[in-house]
């Protein structure tokens, strides 16, 4: 994330918001990559393999939001996730598979991305 | 129903979603996969064939799916059974035919019977009810 004061993302100057940097991502292997923003979506186009890029040093807390689009086609691609990202019970959750819906993530991490805690925000959006 | 396919050949059978999951435990497959995501984790679909209808002298047992024109298909099969596995299937089926006899005699020939000895019907109708149902549940072998 990159604090800016006064600028388009980062703490207002008056302290009274907060912005985060958003990224749009594509392709079926893309990275997620931790100095370019906090906010990331993809629209799948296939069956994708995420990796996630650039954490912070052990430490220093990160987290980031990924939102994840199906297809027009309603395709149902499948999402692999880095062996680092921790879900509930071990399990990656299900995603949905409808024509344009949205699924929300959120993951942090606080050890330089040995393990990215994963959790469900919101699923069938949109 | 699929199969697990690896390599052109099959590496797991019966495969289900609930598996495929449980393999890839990194993956998040959406709730209704369609049969071109899962066949690129390899799940394949198996068709159904008929089971053999067989005697009490064969068991029937599932085998390995097999390619047939590009599609993959159960197979099934078919091996003498044991003399002791023959013997319990017509000890069974033998008690189930004296079973079923049994009640037909309590309704259906019993009844006869007591009516002939009572005078209200004849000893001939009793005997076509009691060969009726010998012949309806004959002993299996």
């Amino acid at each position: 994330m990159s604090v800016v004061i006064g600028g388009t993302t980062g703490v207002s100057p008056d302290g009274s918001s907060y912005k985060e940097d958003f990224l749009a991502l594509s392709g079926t292997t893309p990275s997620v990559d931790c100095d370019l923003a906090n906010v990331f979506s993809l629209t799948l186009s296939g069956n994708t393999t995420f990796t996630f890029a650039d954490a912070p040093a052990s430490g220093t807390a990160f987290g980031f939001t990924l939102k994840i689009v199906q297809d027009s086609g309603a395709n149902g691609y499948t999402v692999t996730w880095p062996a680092s990202v921790d879900w509930p019970a071990a399990t990656a959750p299900t995603l949905s598979s409808g024509a344009n819906e949205v699924d929300v993530f959120v993951f942090y991490t606080t050890d330089g991305g040995t393990t990215w805690y994963g959790f469900t925000a919101g699923q069938a959006l949109g | 129903m699929h199969a697990l396919i690896v390599d052109g050949a099959v590496a797991k059978y019966p495969y289900t979603i609930g598996m495929l999951r449980k393999d890839n435990p990194n993956t998040s497959f959406p709730k209704r996969p369609s049969d071109e995501v899962l066949a690129e984790w390899g799940m394949q679909p198996v068709s159904r064939t008929e089971r053999p209808d067989v005697d009490h002298t064969k068991n029937v047992t599932e085998g390995t799916p097999v390619l047939q024109n590009g599609y993959w298909r159960q197979v099934w099969s078919v091996a003498d059974a044991s003399a002791a596995e023959i013997a319990e299937r017509v000890a069974q089926m033998q008690a189930q035919a004296e079973a079923q006899r049994a009640e037909a005699y309590r309704t259906e020939s019993d009844p006869l019977f007591f009516k002939w000895q009572r005078g209200s019907s004849t000893e001939q109708e009793w005997l076509d009810a009691v060969a009726a149902i010998k012949a309806r549940y004959p002993d299996p072998v």
